[in-house]
């Protein structure tokens, strides 16, 4: 059996299909759909990102420790540039959602702002372990007494080779680890984006 | 008022073509769950949409092309399933011996195989829809889509004889 012939009984192999019967009302009301999920996760996130940096400031600042001095800062770092992530996302996720376009051209641009999201995702993921190391760096010489000194009294080359040999392992594994969960997905629509070309 | 009526519009227009929604569900999803999932999705986006809806385009255009965007983008988030050939709609078929059954089967199996776009032009085909339909639809020409046509053709040819 070949295609033109399963054609011809299209329409009527179709005409008994019994269709469930859904409440359309409730299903345009829910507002529950993936997306929304997402646009809805990523504006939490904006807010409360200021909220936990504006909180851990108040509540560690009175504790003068050396490693609350790095926990604080080191938060301070991530909630940024987690609100970056998440604003960069939250406006993704409202292009994303214009679906009307045709097939092409929407698979063109999901794989142009999945590629963003993707590559920002990286760099703040890459990002992270240098943030930490160098404001460890700086409180090690604001506060020489503060602790850390058996690392504080590493040669600068050593200490930076370990740094290098941390970055150079998680390098690899963010590239690995985010391949499986996305790339391979951008991959498969720029499979999809060369076949209609 | 004014959305109250736009929603009343809405729903008749989505029940006069819930068919291609189903239809497209049915190609894209291969469990019940996913099934549903999808249609509720679609018909949401349909719903986003709907509000930009100028009738630029026939409704039926318009529908084809958010659902199947809205079905390739949900991919992702679907399990891996291989498609559950005794849910696709043999038994509604009329007239069909045993043996027409069965080929039927391995044609509809030959078609899961094939790539997102490659269901959807095939879906279209089916649905007798006009070549300039279609390249509104996917946004590649219809010179290019009536070789994509032949291809498929000749690819579900070859994969329902390697089954047999």
């Amino acid at each position: 059996m070949e295609l033109d012939d399963l054609k011809k009984n299209w329409e009527a192999a179709n005409k008994d299909i019994e269709i469930p019967q859904r409440n359309i009302q409730e299903i345009i009301r829910a507002s529950s759909g993936p997306l929304n999920q997402l646009r809805r996760r990523f504006r939490k996130g904006m807010i409360l990102m200021p909220f936990i940096a504006f909180v851990s400031i108040v509540e560690l600042s009175s504790r003068h420790s050396f490693m609350m001095e790095v926990i604080r800062w080191y938060i301070v770092g991530f909630c940024f540039l987690m609100m970056i992530y998440f604003g960069v996302n939250y406006i993704m996720i409202n292009k994303l959602e214009r679906m009307e376009g045709d097939v092409k051209g929407n698979l063109e641009k999901q794989v142009r702002l999945l590629s963003k999201s993707y590559s920002l995702r990286l760099i703040i993921t890459r990002a992270m372990p240098l943030v930490l190391f160098i404001l460890l760096e700086i409180l090690m010489i604001v506060h020489p007494q503060g602790g850390f000194t058996k690392w504080a009294g590493q040669p600068l080359m050593i200490r930076v080779t370990g740094y290098a040999a941390i970055i150079f392992v998680l390098y690899f594994f963010t590239r690995w680890a985010t391949y499986h969960r996305y790339k391979k997905h951008i991959d498969h629509l720029q499979t999809l984006v060369k076949e209609l070309s | 008022m004014l959305k109250e009526n736009t929603e009343k519009d809405f729903e008749t227009k989505i029940r006069e073509n819930e068919l291609i929604i189903y239809k497209i569900c049915r190609l894209y999803a291969h469990t019940a769950a996913d099934r549903d999932d999808l249609y509720q999705e679609i018909v949401y986006q349909l719903w986003r949409s709907y509000q930009r809806f100028r009738g630029e385009s026939l409704f039926s255009t318009w529908l084809y092309r958010v659902a199947f965007n809205t079905a390739i983008a949900s991919l992702r988030k679907q399990s891996q399933v291989v498609a559950n050939i005794d849910e696709q709609p043999v038994s509604s078929i009329p007239d069909t011996t045993g043996s027409e059954e069965e080929q039927l089967k391995e044609l509809y199996k030959a078609i899961s195989r094939l790539n997102e776009i490659e269901r959807a032009i095939v879906m279209l085909y089916l649905d007798d829809r006009s070549y300039e339909e279609m390249e509104a639809i996917m946004g590649i020409s219809s010179g290019t889509l009536r070789v994509r046509m032949s291809r498929i053709k000749d690819k579900l040819r070859e994969l329902t004889k390697t089954k047999a």
